[in-house]
């Protein structure tokens, strides 16, 4: 017998396809109406995707750096080593603070276009990796040998979506045991700098009393539970808890 | 279980759920029971929990698409659902089925040992549970907090970029919160 989770995992799942194909279907013509709301979630969807991507365990070790060397620049390329026209976004996966904005630093001082400097969602990431949306391979080989990581490959598909970066870079704790290849100083802004977002204090659900009986949250629209945003204290001012602690 | 999965972070998989739903399952299997039996304490009526269970869910994947990580959590993200689908079964006396019709998905119906089986797993989640409950009752900023530190042991600077609040902040919230769980739970006890 099928127990009640199993079941509605399998309406969930169905669910879901359906809902994926249609979504599909309509992507051509969706477009705009999603960008809006999207922006933010695009790159964090690319940042999953890339996490997702990256081997758990199978990869390279990060000891051993460019696997292989960048191809030849095509003729009408800049210098070499130049990343020159290269959109690049750098997803910060490690806890230190500033080792992203230094890789950021160094791509940019070869001339990469870095679109957004984010930290990447989830855990630590390990090992640094280089992931491409379609057709911009040679461009993350060649970010990739700059940095020297070995792990390159493609993005999912969230990244093709989005079509505002060639190459993200996901940095892990891993990048500090690499010599620089370019002299570290603190790197500059990045080049589209993406304002924070204000405040971002997490998830604010309806408080329930100790008792059980739910205290009316604030009537949603029809339609809208999840898309309600889920409110956001404004300005991320800094808000000690008023009252003092137990 | 694939040990990549397991590695894998609720939000990543809420991510990925965005374009793959078998993700969404994996986060689904993930917290389903321990969803299923917060909405047995809450109702202690366990075809009013499959349904509070079936909605929440429901909605989570109909909305998975506006999952922000930067926002907090994802625990706290499908709790926050949950809360909001408690506070309308309490104004008006039923269970949503709004995300289930808009998914096509038609409303569960169960056997007594079905059920019964929502019920001893809720019966069987025991102490670890009452935590989440009381979690839940804490001041939004520090439960946020607590959930970022101690279930998803992020740094304290990890939590500080992500809620734009300072550190110094965050460890306060941190230590309040765990101070408040601390001492709701030795006052159940005693």
């Amino acid at each position: 017998m099928t127990d009640f989770y199993t079941q509605l995992e399998e309406q969930l799942l169905v669910a879901g396809r359906r809902r994926e194909s249609q979504s599909r279907a309509g992507l051509a013509l969706a477009g705009r109406g999603r960008q809006v709301a999207g922006a933010t979630a695009l790159v964090a969807a690319i940042a999953a995707g890339v996490v997702i991507a990256a081997p758990g365990g199978g990869g390279a070790p990060p000891e051993q750096a460019p696997a292989r060397a960048a191809p030849p620049p095509a003729a009408a390329s800049p210098a070499p080593g130049s990343l020159r026209g290269i959109r690049v976004l750098v997803l910060d996966g490690t806890p230190r603070p500033g080792v992203a904005r230094t890789v950021a630093g160094d791509l940019r001082r070869l001339q990469a276009s870095i679109r957004g400097l984010r930290n990447a969602p989830g855990r630590a990431v390990q090992q640094t990796s280089v992931r491409y949306a379609p057709g911009r391979r040679a461009q993350a080989r060649r970010v990739a040998a700059a940095l020297g990581v070995a792990d390159v490959g493609p993005a999912s598909a969230s990244a093709a979506i989005a079509g505002t970066v060639d190459v993200t870079v996901v940095v892990g704790t891993d990048v500090r045991r690499r010599p620089p290849v370019v002299p570290a100083r603190p790197a500059a802004t990045p080049a589209t700098p993406v304002p924070a977002r204000p405040g971002g204090a997490p998830v604010t659900p309806v408080p329930v009393r100790p008792g059980g009986a739910p205290v009316a949250p604030a009537p949603a629209r029809p339609g809208a539970a999840p898309a309600t945003p889920l409110p956001v204290r404004p300005g991320g001012a800094p808000v000690t808890p008023a009252a003092p602690a137990p | 279980m694939d040990p990549t999965v397991q590695e894998r972070s609720d939000e990543a998989l809420l991510l990925a759920a965005q374009d793959d739903p078998e993700e969404f399952a994996l986060f689904y299997r993930r917290h389903v029971r321990a969803l299923a039996a917060y909405f047995w304490r809450r109702s202690r009526d366990a075809e009013v929990a499959a349904d509070l269970t079936a909605e929440t869910f429901a909605a989570a994947l109909d909305g998975c698409r506006r999952f922000d990580p930067a926002r907090g959590p994802a625990i706290g993200w499908l709790y926050g659902i949950a809360h909001r689908q408690l506070g309308r079964l309490a104004r008006r006396g039923a269970v949503e089925t709004r995300h289930r019709r808009r998914l096509g998905m038609s409303r569960l119906e169960l056997h007594d040992e079905e059920l019964e089986r929502i019920e001893e797993d809720a019966l069987r989640e025991g102490p670890h549970a009452r935590v989440l409950d009381e979690l839940a009752g804490l001041p939004p900023d520090q439960r946020a907090a607590v959930e970022a530190r101690v279930l998803h042991e992020l740094d304290y600077s990890q939590i500080a970029l992500a809620t734009g609040a300072s550190e110094l902040v965050v460890r306060k919230r941190v230590s309040r919160g765990l101070s408040t769980l601390r001492d709701r739970l030795t006052r159940e006890q005693s």
